[in-house]
């Protein structure tokens, strides 16, 4: 019957959705205190429409639930309706803060595994933060964080089946790709996105990259790579480039790279949280 | 960014419709701001608001408070049904019978053509009300999305000067009959004081036609507009994307 539906839908290709029983309850929302780095962390969750107890699913975590949480499960719905993709888990993982200001300096260590002080000095200048407020290098303790504390939470608490996606963008996109080569087990699905990487530590993540192809010649992933077409030609062509070190290095890696027309560092946030999840559990 | 939700019910159609309102992060008594109503609030609000704030921090717009509507369903069914009878102004018996045997709709099914009365209902009762309860000034902007796009379409040719932006993406003209080609015909003005953002996804049906509809607009005096294909995107994947362009587009602090 559903499939009828969805022919029907088609068919028309214009206007309607199909019903669902989705409810606006498939959602929920955790605290918790990280007792590694003592921030406190919120969890916000979305389930799929045909959400079962006693099945499995894949879960996949966004940075940035500051700005992205609300748009990121709207686009898990937006792309239900018309059976776009699998049936996943969403969760954005947001820190304490209240203000733009206070997110910056609180994604700043959590996002950064090396210690890049000269960055940190430009960049607390560049957004008009108090000088010391931006600290980096703390990543480890955020992927403590997220391995001992938020892994547990959501997959002991919702039917999990072993197969975890993170995406993230700027900074968020940063920590993504370096991940890629710290934990290659931990995920199989990466968002790459408006990527900042090129700035740390004169591009440190290529040389991170290239010693993981030395000794591997397959990576288990699918990435997704974006960026929007305004943002600087220069980052938009670093990405290209490790999109295409992924492509050369690794046989079975599957990767797509998109540059969202028209678009800024900040207006292609909702463009890309929703073709970054369409990609990564496209339905086949 | 501060937030409200409001239950509103219409002495009109005795309906209860849930307003929700994101303010600008400076907003302040002392100025008067823009209303953008978006439509279809029950999905939509989420992604909008956000959408703004992010405008914001790329200072790609001017401040506006948002305003969606949304009708009191609480799951995707009762938002079809319900949707179905505010933003069609024809009535369609056949299509309702139709699609509300597709849809296996339980009786009384779908009722197409409450538009007209939707739409005094945003004129006398919601406005109103947001115009009470905020610091607005008098310029409103609509959008809105497949049918609730249909409905936006409409509301160019309503003569009152109450809308001046419109947000018009993925709207059902086809589905409905291409109705609206009638309704532009029966305008009789030379005049149309509205600023449209139109657009479609690159994987649905509807451009030429989308294309045909704003080619007509442009012998009115007044009229000027925005047309964005986006690539690679379906009749619903589009939303967010098409959400925030709509906004950034209609409230671009470059004009």
């Amino acid at each position: 019957m559903k499939k009828l539906l969805f022919l029907g839908i088609l068919f028309l290709s214009q206007s309607l959705y199909a019903q669902f029983p989705l409810t606006k309850d498939l959602t929920a929302k955790y605290d918790l205190t990280s007792t590694f780095n003592k921030t406190k962390y919120t969890l916000e969750v979305s389930l799929p429409v045909s959400y079962d107890a006693s099945k499995k699913y894949p879960v996949y975590y966004i940075l940035d639930g500051y700005y992205a949480a609300a748009i990121a499960h709207g686009a898990h719905r937006t792309l239900q309706f018309e059976n776009l993709i699998e049936d996943v888990i969403v969760v954005t993982i947001s820190g304490p803060e209240k203000t733009t200001s206070e997110w910056l300096i609180n994604r700043w260590p959590d996002y950064t595994f090396s210690k890049d002080t000269l960055n940190d000095v430009i960049y607390a200048k560049v957004f008009h933060l108090p000088e010391g407020s931006t600290v980096s290098g703390k990543g480890d303790l955020f992927l403590q964080t997220l391995t001992q504390q938020i892994f547990p939470l959501i997959e002991n608490k919702y039917g999990f089946n072993g197969n975890r996606g993170i995406s993230g963008h700027s900074l968020g996109g940063y920590l993504v790709a370096d991940l890629m080569f710290k934990a290659p087990e931990m995920f199989n699905r990466f968002g790459i996105n408006s990527s900042s990487q090129r700035l740390h530590l004169n591009n440190e993540i290529r040389s991170k990259e290239k010693n993981y192809a030395a000794t591997h010649k397959e990576f288990n992933g699918k990435v997704f790579l974006s960026f929007g077409s305004l943002e600087p030609k220069d980052a938009i062509e670093d990405l290209r480039y490790f999109d295409n070190q992924l492509k050369s290095h690794y046989k079975n890696i599957e990767t797509k790279f998109v540059e969202f027309a028209d678009e800024t560092h900040g207006s292609v946030m909702p463009a890309m949280l929703s073709t970054c999840m369409w990609y990564l559990y496209k339905k086949n | 960014m501060h937030t409200d939700e409001i239950n509103l019910t219409s002495a009109i159609n005795h309906r209860t419709y849930k307003i929700s309102v994101a303010l600008p992060t400076t907003y302040t008594k002392e100025k008067k701001y823009p209303v953008f109503y978006l439509l279809d609030g029950y999905y939509a609000f989420p992604i909008a608001k956000e959408a703004m704030k992010a405008l914001k921090m790329g200072n790609l717009v001017h401040d506006f408070i948002l305003v969606s509507i949304a009708g009191d369903e609480k799951t995707d069914y009762e938002w079809l049904v319900k949707r179905w009878t505010d933003y069609t102004f024809t009535y369609r018996a056949r299509k309702d019978s139709t699609f509300s045997n597709m849809w296996n709709i339980k009786s009384p099914g779908l009722v197409s053509g409450g538009g007209e009365t939707f739409y005094q209902i945003i004129k006398n009762e919601i406005i109103p009300m947001i115009d009470s309860k905020y610091s607005t000034n008098n310029e409103r902007g609509i959008s809105g999305h497949s049918l609730s796009g249909l409905y936006v379409a409409n509301l160019l040719f309503k003569r009152d000067g109450l809308f001046t932006k419109f947000g018009i993406n993925s709207p059902s003209f086809l589905f409905w009959d291409n109705d609206i080609f009638q309704a532009e015909a029966n305008y009789g003005q030379t005049n149309l004081n509205a600023k449209v953002f139109f657009s479609i996804a690159e994987l649905e049906d509807g451009l030429d036609n989308l294309l045909k509809f704003e080619a007509g607009l442009k012998k009115y005096q007044g009229f000027n507009s925005t047309f964005v294909l986006f690539k690679d995107e379906t009749h619903n994947s589009v939303g967010p994307a098409m959400i925030s362009r709509t906004m950034r587009v209609l409230y671009s602090n470059k004009n």
